[in-house]
């Protein structure tokens, strides 16, 4: 069997679910056996190569994760939401209820950490009105929920996917 | 009951009439999902997940609404349905911002698991993310209103089980929102602090703060005890973890109530002040950590003393009434049986020998009414008792009472209370005038013929002819026509419940005598023979404590100057004494006290301070208001360095007495004995128990 391509991104999320892969540990080994991890954010690669599977920690907050994901899709077969950011919007989509000016203020101005602020304006994307889960943008292939998931769960629905399989949701988790 | 036929997933079903299709498919297993639906409460069909199909209905129709007929044909897993509901559940989830990771209730959270169930593993519809309030304005309850799905679970539980009404809901379709009152916050609102609307609610929105550092129920293995808040004797339920203890529901009980008061729900896991870890010996002015047994010796050293050996009723006890009846029983038994002093008595605020004397305890347990006789009254009538701080989930009983079945509340207390908005007659009268009072809306009850004065002597009933509404007056203090239309209300009632608190005895026996001649002369007894009177035990086991022999002191005139030891066993009563007690304990020689937690008012008038266990990690026994002993299994052990009280006064007993003088802890008292975990204590027969009509003349000579 030829080996199976996976890509891995981070986008408006806190690296949890990535932690939660790297906890696949031992397993690593199996995985290495059976992939290639093409691209991550471990692995220094500009643009994406093609790839059979892609996992998108992360939901969409600015320009850039709209642009990331929008390739990842176009270079992955199947694309997979990993963890509640990617597929519910999580904490980040905390902000929504506020504007995004407002959000900013406190953030860079009015914090009590800080004394004279600014918000950045220079090289760092525009954030999107809302956050949003990414399947409100993309075509999701599949969804493992949890904050993060758990390694034996993504050790589940990936290697399902590396089988060509589906694995079931039967053991649904969101935190 | 008629009966009825139908079909419920190809399987033929007999139901009584009248039930929710919901209800027939639970008492045959079968597990219809569903979100608003609450056991005890009134169904609405506000979430949409317990719909079904009916052949011959062209729409699915909600099953915890809809009786159950002959012939229904009924379906509750198609495909479409299982469709609908994950579509349901999708639009509960993007309604507004549920966050499971930091939300309190994930792991135990119903739309939670109803979303595992139906494979939501997105929501496909676009999110609301609407701004709403979090209300963290109560003392223990926070309000998400970013977690609730508008079930009225919340709204239905404080309505029909706590009878308090304060939330309901504002606005309609999508903007409804859950309000306090007239939209005030929580905290400010008429919310009684009971915690029921967290306990019924299915998600995250109601939570209780403590929780959100820490457990709260995300664990689904509960444990549980008594309540050892008040004499009511709720049975509650716990999670543990951790030796914490977690969210404290109710858990049946007395009554099976599904209510507790802020007592039982908050206060015993938000206590007010440090834990105590050492034995303590005062030293100078100041405490010391110290060895047990370096208390035992003193206390035996001073046993050994000539003046206690001359007059062992040197020796006084003060035990708190929450203590469990094995602890009460040791403690009294070490000071009769082996000090010789009859002086122990249970420190609440009531005047324990009046309530004695009044209800005769010494000729057997009376049969009072419990929780359920309340539950059947159609009217009531409180006398001395701030019911809302005291007896809080009583308070609840009488409010649903006249909030759903229009029961009539009379009320004669000088307080005004929040009870007292809601009454018919409120009787402002000093609180020494309540004997009279009763005694003369005895004597109205005998002119409207309500009760029977056959018994009463002829001298008496002449006096009392001659006796008119003026006299009443003045020997009352207040105005006449008032109590007349207490009695003529209390006459024309079904089931009057008579409800006393500690005030009506506070100055002897002769109030609790009066309100008892009412029930008798009126022959208010329920059909196993209990009389419709509740008699308010302050402390969980006032009553239990009431099975030991009378004791020869009362807190009222407990006169210390005569006191050389005195052991002051309080578990963990955190209630202040009032000052009179203290400086009286000042003039004991030498005070042990055994505490769970630091009490100011205690240690500075202490010489020794035993640290002992709290309430859930001891277990033990108590009896209720109504004579039902239960009991309560400690949900955990208790830290090392706690004494058991029973263990010390073995201890004390062993290093004082001589071998041959040995002393074995006695079994509890024998109405105990054979009774079983829940079940009443055989009470007197008091049918033909005459009325004292002492009352009655002394209204006449006032
Ligand atoms: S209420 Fe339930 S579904 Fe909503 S955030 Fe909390 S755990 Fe999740
Ligand atoms: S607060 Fe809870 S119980 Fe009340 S309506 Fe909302 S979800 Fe239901
Ligand atoms: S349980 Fe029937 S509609 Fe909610």
């Amino acid at each position: 069997m030829a080996k199976k391509r996976i890509a891995t991104v981070w986008l408006c999320g806190c690296s949890g679910c990535h932690m939660s892969f790297l906890d696949l540990d031992d397993r690593l080994i199996d995985l290495a056996a059976m992939a290639d991890v093409v691209a991550s954010p471990i692995v220094d690669v500009k643009d994406f190569p093609k790839c059979d599977i892609g996992l998108v920690e992360g939901g969409v907050a600015n320009e850039e994760n709209l642009e990331v994901l929008l390739k990842l899709r176009a270079a992955s077969d199947t694309l997979v939401s990993l963890g509640d950011c990617a597929g519910f919007g999580c904490v980040p989509m905390l902000r929504n209820q506020f504007s995004n000016q407002d959000v900013l203020d406190r953030a860079y101005i009015d914090v009590e950490s800080t004394a004279f602020g600014a918000v950045p304006t220079i090289e760092v994307p525009q954030l999107l009105p809302k956050v949003k889960p990414i399947h409100e943008h993309v075509k999701v292939d599949a969804w493992i929920p949890g904050c993060p998931p758990s390694a034996d769960r993504i050790w589940k629905a990936v290697g399902a996917l590396l089988r060509g399989e589906v694995a079931d949701g039967d053991t649904l988790e969101y935190d | 009951m008629s009966n009825v036929r139908l079909s419920i997933n190809e399987r033929e079903i007999d139901c009584a009439a009248g039930t929710t299709i919901l209800n027939a498919c639970k008492a045959h297993d079968i597990d219809v999902p569903t979100l608003c639906h609450f056991e005890g409460l009134t169904d609405v069909g506000a979430c949409r997940l317990c719909i079904v199909e009916i052949d011959g209905m062209r729409r699915p129709i909600s099953s915890c609404t809809t009786p159950v007929e002959n012939g229904m044909v009924v379906r509750t897993h198609t495909p479409r349905l299982q469709t609908l509901r994950r579509q349901t559940l999708e639009l509960l989830f993007g309604e507004r911002n549920h966050i499971c990771p930091f939300c309190p209730r994930s792991g135990n959270c119903e739309l939670q698991n109803r979303g595992y169930e139906h494979g939501v593993d997105h929501v496909r519809f676009d999110y609301l993310f609407p701004k709403l309030p979090v209300d963290n304005s109560h003392r223990y309850i926070a309000f998400d209103h970013n977690r609730c799905i508008m079930c009225t679970r919340c709204v239905r539980a404080c309505d029909e089980w706590v009878g308090a009404h304060t939330l309901d809901v504002d606005e309609r379709g999508g903007l409804s929102r859950i309000i306090a009152d007239q939209n005030v916050p929580l905290g400010e609102s008429s919310c009684v602090s009971c915690g029921t609307c967290v306990t019924v609610c299915p998600t995250g929105a109601l939570f209780e703060k403590r929780s959100a550092h820490w457990h709260g129920r995300s664990t689904k293995e509960f444990k549980e005890t008594i309540c050892t808040g008040c004499g009511v004797g709720c049975r509650i339920r716990a999670t543990v973890q951790l030796r914490q203890v977690g969210e404290l529901h109710a858990a049946g009980g007395p009554d099976n109530n599904r209510i507790l008061c802020e007592k039982g729900r908050f206060w015993l896991t938000h206590p007010g002040s440090a834990r105590i870890n050492n034995v303590l010996i005062r030293v100078g002015g100041q405490f010391e950590q110290r060895d047990v047994d370096e208390v035992v010796q003193e206390c035996a050293r001073r046993l050994r003393s000539v003046s206690i050996q001359k007059d062992p009723q040197r020796v006084v006890a003060l035990l708190s009434g929450h203590l469990p009846l094995e602890t009460l029983n040791a403690t009294q038994s070490f000071m009769r049986d082996v000090v010789g002093s009859d002086r122990w008595v249970i420190a609440d605020r009531s005047n324990t020998q009046s309530t004695r004397a009044a209800l005769d305890i010494d000729s057997g347990l009376p049969p009072l009414a419990g929780l359920k006789e309340l539950d059947r009254a159609d009217l009531f009538v409180v006398i001395g008792a701030n019911l809302e701080r005291n007896a809080g989930v009583v308070a609840s009983y009488v409010r649903r009472g006249v909030l759903h079945r229009r029961a009539r509340l009379l009320k004669i207390n000088p307080r005004h209370t929040w009870l007292t908005d809601w009454t018919d007659v409120h009787l402002e009268s000093e609180r020494r005038r309540d004997p009279m009072i009763l005694a003369a809306m005895l004597k109205y009850l005998i002119d409207m013929g309500a009760a029977d004065a056959a018994t009463m002597p002829t001298d008496l009933s002449k006096k009392l002819k001659r006796f008119d509404d003026d006299d009443i007056s003045i020997a009352c203090g207040i105005d006449a026509t008032q109590i007349k239309q207490m009695a003529a209300l209390y006459a024309a009632a079904e089931a009057p419940m008579i409800i006393c608190g500690r005030g009506l005895s506070k100055h002897g026996p002769t109030g609790l005598i009066g309100a008892l001649n009412i029930v008798r002369a009126t022959g208010n007894q329920t059909a196993d023979g209990k009389w419709r009177l509740m008699d308010l035990a302050l402390q969980a086991n006032t009553y239990g404590a009431r099975l030991f022999e009378e004791p020869g002191l009362n807190m009222h005139d407990f006169d210390p100057h005569s006191a050389d030891i005195a052991f002051l066993v309080l578990g963990d009563s955190q209630r202040e004494w009032p000052r009179t007690w203290l400086q009286k304990l000042r003039a004991v020689t030498y005070v042990v006290a055994f505490l769970t937690r630091e009490r100011e008012d205690v240690l500075a008038a202490s010489h020794a301070v035993i640290p002992t266990a709290t309430w859930s990690e001891r277990g033990g026994t108590y009896v209720n208001l109504e004579g039902r002993l239960q009991v309560g299994a400690p949900l955990m052990q208790p830290p090392s360095h706690a004494v058991d009280e029973i263990a010390f006064f073995q201890k004390l007993s062993n290093e004082w007495k001589a071998a041959q003088d040995a002393w074995d802890v006695p079994p509890l008292p024998a109405a105990c004995d054979g009774v079983a975990d829940g079940a009443l204590l055989s009470c007197r027969d008091d049918r033909d128990r005459a009325v004292d009509w002492t009352t009655l003349r002394e209204l006449t000579e006032a």
